[in-house]
């Protein structure tokens, strides 16, 4: 499909700890296309953070194939991962991992620098996205001069600044209250509508629904694909 | 790169206490190696104050027992006239010399220098005329010419100072010139003189006299060392033929200067900066050590920069940038440091380039570039090795708080723990240094020197002028006699002598003898004694004992030498012919010239057969005496009555004092006053002092191997402490759930202690294996003590043990005290 942006077909995951096999994934095929938002569900120990990790290129598949925006990169050198993984993927993690000793502005801004981007450009985007967040106020504090909600949503401007391929969201709400939970998670919708496309980890029900399509995960399988405008199975 | 260097000077800001004990670990031993450094470059790199000092030649005598003789006036008169490979070469022989000013006499260091002196240094005077062939020849009217310093002090800078007479000695000098300010001799001297009107006071006549004349040449264009020792060689042979009694087996010693002044430095501040080094080393895996802690606290951070795309480049850059910024600050306090360092062990520079570095800053651009170098390297060097182990953390584990390690080898071994080990071991290696020093110190002060030096007090009194002893031959002995008398006289003084050559002056002079009832032994075979000219109670002032006969009475006769008779050589010749004196001699000297045979009552001639010298007999023997150095051994010596020369000795006056030394020294001093008010006094020094200072270089480098030694212990501990403080901050949890299980206390603290252990005997089994190689190369600087020595393995492992195990004690003791539950609370 033309608008295929992420493709995994085979794709596996052993960690050998101690002479002992753990398959952490199991034969996962999935597709995702652009300007999808896709959840991945599925109890803890089910292997989502692993396929997570794949998507990102933070990890490889022990087996099976990953096409990213038309291109394998399952085997990939890890510098060219690197490359990859700061041009056309953008994290959320739940635990926001904003860089304590670096104010907001220089946080959004660091994923530029290791594109190389002049500074001109690069603060002109890290504003942009900061703007786009609500954040653009706050651009010369300290991580912990924010509150939770505010720091992830300093860490979705990060994600955001360099206008990547997908964002990968890690349970963004798992370390915010409820009512910073939903902003953020409104926030995911709004860029959704804007045309970014979004695969997000939760084990939320509540929040799954907010994505065109749920994955379920269980025991390293795809066991069920829920359309959300389509309560039937597919 | 900004925004590395942005974020890497925030990090060191943000924790204060690990980059003050970065930058101070690093500031130890930038400095300590940057002020040896400097030494080093003193003494051997930087070029001597002179023009093309390549080709300054230092030349002296040498035979089968001194290979650095002085050089015999005539021979050298000789050289001038036979050589052919330097442009000029020049004799110079250093006095202290009476020199009447405005307001007192005082003495003051004057350097007798030949005609060519100047020449050969390349050096200009600043004022007023050079010094000319016509100036140094006997008879010539008296001139001298001033150092800088000199003119400033004796005439305040005044240009009028040319022309105008100064008394030195008793006798007016017109100056004739002064020498430009960054003028630098390798003696100290204020003024200078020419030597051959003062040939004949000083006895170099003499061909057999080799008394402190020392000659430097400059090698002329397209000659090199090799051709001038050829060149010389054969001068040397000729003046043996031609001399064959007092050349007989006098060679010619030609060197570069540099390597005359500086090479007996060589190997200690070699060794030195080996040491220093491994320190460096140390300090260096000290931080990398605390770096690669500290990168695992960092390993989120490090994984999100991954996250977002950085490269390994990337990543090893920012984290080296740290290092590099920790570095030059430790660089930079370092070079403060060095600066203090340098003062501190500028005494490591040889004696004869003191006077040149005195007045040069230790900085020069060979210092800098060293200081630049050494600060890249070791940022370099501690910075890499975490960068590259921070590099490696996987995003993963990191961002998923999975505790981990950075391991480098298989099983229970991380990266740390291998720094450790090394670290202990080389410590260790310096301890085991130290320790050699040490044992090797105690063994040489263990030594007697053959003087009781407790309770003396040394001191020299500028005699008469020699004119005066032109018209009295016995006014010298008149002084010293009057001077005896009056120190006497004090309650606090229980005896006083003069002598000669006192024991650790570094004023020993020895003369050829032989025995009367043998045969004469052919020329360059004859035996030669340390002789000593001292007063009557000089065996009981300095606590030698008579061992048997007996010592001098006073009432040794003097010759009648009439009024106005030059004192020389021919002249003690003609005047003691056929007199017999009295001598005491040294247990060795009894047993080398008489082994076996009773020496008391046995006769020997003093000098050179054709010297007509008198004939000693010996009337007792005392014990030997180390003159120079304790680890000399001591050499056959006689003695003979001061009271029957007339010579102007540089004598010492030695004073046995009943009670605390230090306090009778001004009475005693007064006393002189008293009766020798225009005498300056000078060289006052106890007696133990002297002794002390004979190995005073010896102690100052075990000095700094201890200091060397402990730093390097005081950081492995540091080290040990914080890799077990480190593992037990990560295993705190691990540590909750053994005691939640029933764990005792005691168990607990066994675990860190092992672990502790664990880091510490292999570090002392490779430091003893690399004490045996390293301590191999002390070998020279040892005495007594073999590198090997057992004992001073023994005592540096132990120290290093029980210093690692009080270090592996306190985070053991912590981590008995987690509670469980709090620990099991915190994940």
């Amino acid at each position: 499909m033309s608008d295929s942006l992420i493709k995994l077909e085979g794709v596996t995951k052993v960690f050998l700890t101690d002479e002992v096999e753990t398959h952490a994934l199991s034969g996962i095929h999935m597709e995702i296309r652009k300007g999808e938002y896709v959840s991945i569900a599925g109890p803890s120990g089910c292997g989502k953070s692993t396929l997570l990790s794949i998507l990102g290129l933070l990890d490889s598949p022990t087996d099976g194939t990953y096409v990213l925006n038309g291109r394998p990169v399952q085997g990939l050198s890890l510098p060219e991962r690197a490359r990859i993984r700061n041009r056309e993927i953008g994290f959320i993690f739940q635990s926001f991992n904003l860089i304590g000793d670096l104010t907001v502005f220089e946080n959004v801004e660091l994923p530029l620098t290791y594109r190389g981007m002049p500074a001109a450009e690069r603060k002109a985007a890290a504003l942009e996205a900061l703007e786009k967040v609500g954040m653009g106020h706050r651009a010369k504090h300290l991580p912990s001069q924010l509150s939770g909600g505010q720091q992830q949503r300093v860490a979705v401007a990060r994600a955001l600044a360099g206008k990547p391929a997908v964002l990968l969201a890690d349970e963004p709400t798992g370390n915010l209250d409820s009512k910073n939970g939903d902003a953020v998670m409104q926030l995911l919708s709004e860029l959704h509508q804007g045309g970014a496309t979004i695969v997000m980890v939760t084990h939320d029900a509540r929040f799954a629904r907010n994505a065109d399509r749920t994955i379920h995960i269980f025991d390293g399988r795809v066991v069920q694909e829920q359309v959300e405008s389509d309560p039937t199975r597919t | 790169m900004i925004p590395d260097l942005r974020y890497a000077f925030r990090q060191l800001t943000k924790s204060p206490g690990f980059t003050v004990v970065a930058v101070l670990t690093l500031a130890i031993g930038i400095g300590a190696n940057t002020a040896l450094f400097s030494i080093v470059n003193a003494t051997f790199l930087r070029s001597l104050p002179y023009p093309e000092p390549g080709r300054l030649m230092h030349v002296t005598e040498r035979n089968r027992q001194w290979p650095d003789m002085s050089v015999s006036y005539p021979n050298f008169l000789d050289w001038v006239a036979q050589q052919e490979v330097f442009t000029d070469l020049a004799i110079y022989r250093t006095n202290s010399v009476k020199l009447k000013t405005a307001g007192a006499s005082e003495l003051v260091s004057a350097g007798y220098v030949s005609a060519g002196f100047f020449d050969v240094l390349g050096v200009n005077v600043a004022l007023g005329r050079a010094l000319a062939p016509e100036d140094d020849r006997p008879g010539a009217a008296p001139v001298v010419w001033l150092t800088h310093a000199g003119w400033q002090r004796f005439f305040s800078g005044d240009p009028a100072a040319i022309g105008q007479s100064v008394l030195i000695e008793g006798r007016a000098y017109a100056v004739a010139g002064i020498l430009p300010p960054d003028f630098r001799f390798f003696r100290a001297a204020e003024l200078f003189l020419p030597v051959a009107p003062a040939a004949d006071e000083m006895f170099l006549k003499d061909r057999e006299n080799h008394n402190g004349t020392r000659v430097v040449a400059r090698l002329k264009p397209g000659e090199s060392l090799e051709s001038a020792q050829a060149a010389m060689d054969v001068i040397a042979q000729r003046l043996q033929l031609a001399w064959p009694e007092a050349n007989a087996g006098i060679g010619i010693r030609v060197q570069p200067l540099r390597d005359n002044l500086a090479s007996e430095a060589r190997s200690s501040q070699l060794l030195l900066l080996g040491a220093v080094g491994l320190v460096l080393l140390i300090a260096c895996v000290n931080v990398a050590n605390m770096l690669l802690a500290r990168s695992l606290a960092r390993e989120r951070e490090i994984a999100v920069r991954t996250a977002l795309g950085a490269s390994r480049f990337r990543l090893v850059r920012l984290l080296v940038t740290e290092s590099l910024l920790i570095a030059a600050v430790g660089g930079a306090v370092g070079a403060l440091l060095s600066l203090w360092g340098y003062d501190f062990g500028r005494r490591l520079v040889p004696w004869q380039m003191q006077p040149i570095v005195a007045t040069q800053s230790g900085y020069d651009a060979n210092v800098l570039f060293f200081l630049a170098g050494i600060t890249v390297l070791t940022g370099l060097f501690f910075g890499l090795v975490p960068a590259w182990h921070a590099s490696r953390i996987d995003p993963n584990d990191a961002l998923k708080n999975t505790p981990r390690t950075l391991r480098l080898l298989p099983g229970h071994w991380q990266v740390g723990d291998l720094l450790v080990v090394g670290q202990v071991a080389l410590a260790l290696v310096l301890l085991v240094a130290a320790s050699l020093m040490v044992r090797s110190l105690q063994r040489l002060t263990a030594i007697s020197p053959g003087v009781d030096p407790t309770r003396v007090i040394t001191l020299q009194v500028a005699p008469p002028a020699v004119s005066e002893l032109q018209r009295d031959a016995w006014s010298h002995t008149r002084f010293q006699e009057r001077i005896l008398a009056e120190v006497a006289t004090l309650p606090e003084v229980e005896s006083a002598a003069f002598g000669s050559a006192l024991p650790f002056s570094w004023n020993t002079s020895s003369m050829v003898i032989f025995r009367t009832d043998l045969p004469v032994p052919e020329a360059g075979k004859l035996p030669s004694a340390n002789s000593h000219f001292v007063t009557t109670d000089y065996f009981r002032v300095m606590g030698i004992p008579v061992l048997r006969g007996r010592a001098f009475t006073g009432r040794e006769p003097q010759p009648e030498i009439a009024p106005n008779t030059p004192i020389s050589v021919e002249t003690i010749a003609r005047v003691y012919r056929g007199l017999e004196l009295d001598c005491v001699v040294s247990e060795r000297m009894a047993e080398s010239l008489w082994p076996g045979e009773d020496p008391i009552g046995r006769r020997f001639q003093l000098g050179f057969p054709s010297a007509n010298l008198p004939v000693a007999r010996v009337v007792g023997i005392v014990g030997n005496t180390r003159q120079e150095t304790l680890d000399r051994d001591p050499k056959p010596e006689f003695y003979l009555a001061l009271h029957q020369f007339p010579a102007p000795f540089g004598v010492h006056l030695a004073v046995r004092t009943r009670l605390e030394p230090s306090a009778a020294v001004a009475a005693v001093q007064k006393a002189i006053r008293a009766v020798a008010p225009d005498h300056p006094i000078h060289d006052v020094r106890l007696m133990s002092d002297r002794v002390a200072d004979s190995y005073s270089g010896r102690r100052f480098n075990m000095s700094l191997f201890a200091f060397f030694g402990g730093t390097a212990l005081l950081l492995a501990v540091i080290g040990i402490y914080g890799v077990l403080a480190f593992n037990v901050g990560r295993r705190t949890r691990e540590i909750g759930i053994r005691m939640a299980l029933g764990a005792q206390r005691h168990s607990v603290l066994l675990v860190v202690l092992q672990r502790g252990l664990t880091l510490i005997l292999p570090g002392i089994a490779l430091g003893l294996a690399g004490g045996w190689f390293a301590t191999r190369l002390l070998q020279s600087q040892l005495f007594g003590v073999g590198a090997f020595d057992l004992t001073s393995y023994i005592a540096g492992a132990l120290a290093l043990l029980l210093a690692a195990g009080a270090a592996c004690w306190i985070p053991a003791r912590r981590a008995t005290r987690v509670d469980p539950i709090e620990a099991l609370r915190t994940e």
